[in-house]
């Protein structure tokens, strides 16, 4: 049946996030991890959480700590955002960080059923992506 | 009439998927992976053409 769907966004796809960062500024700067790693914090303290994606505190800010994505058990990845760098990478950031994560994720699974995908931005300003259907 | 499915990301944490040209059953075929691979359904909602037979040509009389 023809419908139209309303969904919550969630990262699941690694090769997304990654794509997604790179998206926002960190191309070549990001680690992927098989098993968590640890983070650390501005000091080189290394802090108790551990994550699959980092971004290391020297290409964050002067002043901050590791970003990290941990996958969980259900297979979403969850940011850890010290309190001191989520002026930055807040919700706000997060969120667009989850937006670009979703492109990337509709653009590869295109890719991967042979089917023809554009992105494109609509007259809002929102991120689109337009699958053709044979 | 060409089938899209138009996904809109809507910069709070959501997206809208809209199928367009579809009829019957090749619409919910189309769309389930993108809808899985993205997050949770939250909502569905037919649209007029649902009703409509495979092959119908929409505004044809």
């Amino acid at each position: 049946m023809s419908h139209f769907t309303q969904g919550t966004l969630e990262i699941r796809d690694e090769a997304a996030l990654v794509a997604a960062l790179e998206e926002l500024g960190f191309a070549g700067k990001v680690e992927v991890h098989l098993t968590p790693s640890t983070l650390y914090g501005y000091r080189g303290d290394a802090r108790p959480e551990r994550a699959h994606v980092i971004i290391r505190r020297q290409h964050v800010g002067r002043l901050s700590n590791d970003l990290g994505f941990r996958q969980e058990v259900d297979g979403r990845f969850t940011a850890i955002v010290s309190e001191y760098d989520r002026e930055t990478y807040g919700p706000t950031w997060l969120t667009r960080l989850t937006d670009l994560a979703g492109v990337q994720r509709a653009l590869r699974l295109a890719a991967s059923r042979g089917q023809r995908a554009e992105r494109r931005v609509d007259e809002r300003g929102r991120h689109q992506v337009v699958i053709t259907v044979r | 009439m060409e089938k899209q499915l138009i996904l809109t990301f809507n910069g709070d944490g959501t997206y809208s998927l809209d199928a367009v040209g579809f009829t019957g059953k090749a619409c919910r075929d189309a769309s389930a992976a993108y809808e899985t691979a993205l997050g949770p359904t939250v909502d569905r909602k037919p649209k007029p053409e649902a009703t409509q037979g495979e092959g119908t040509r929409v505004g044809a009389r």
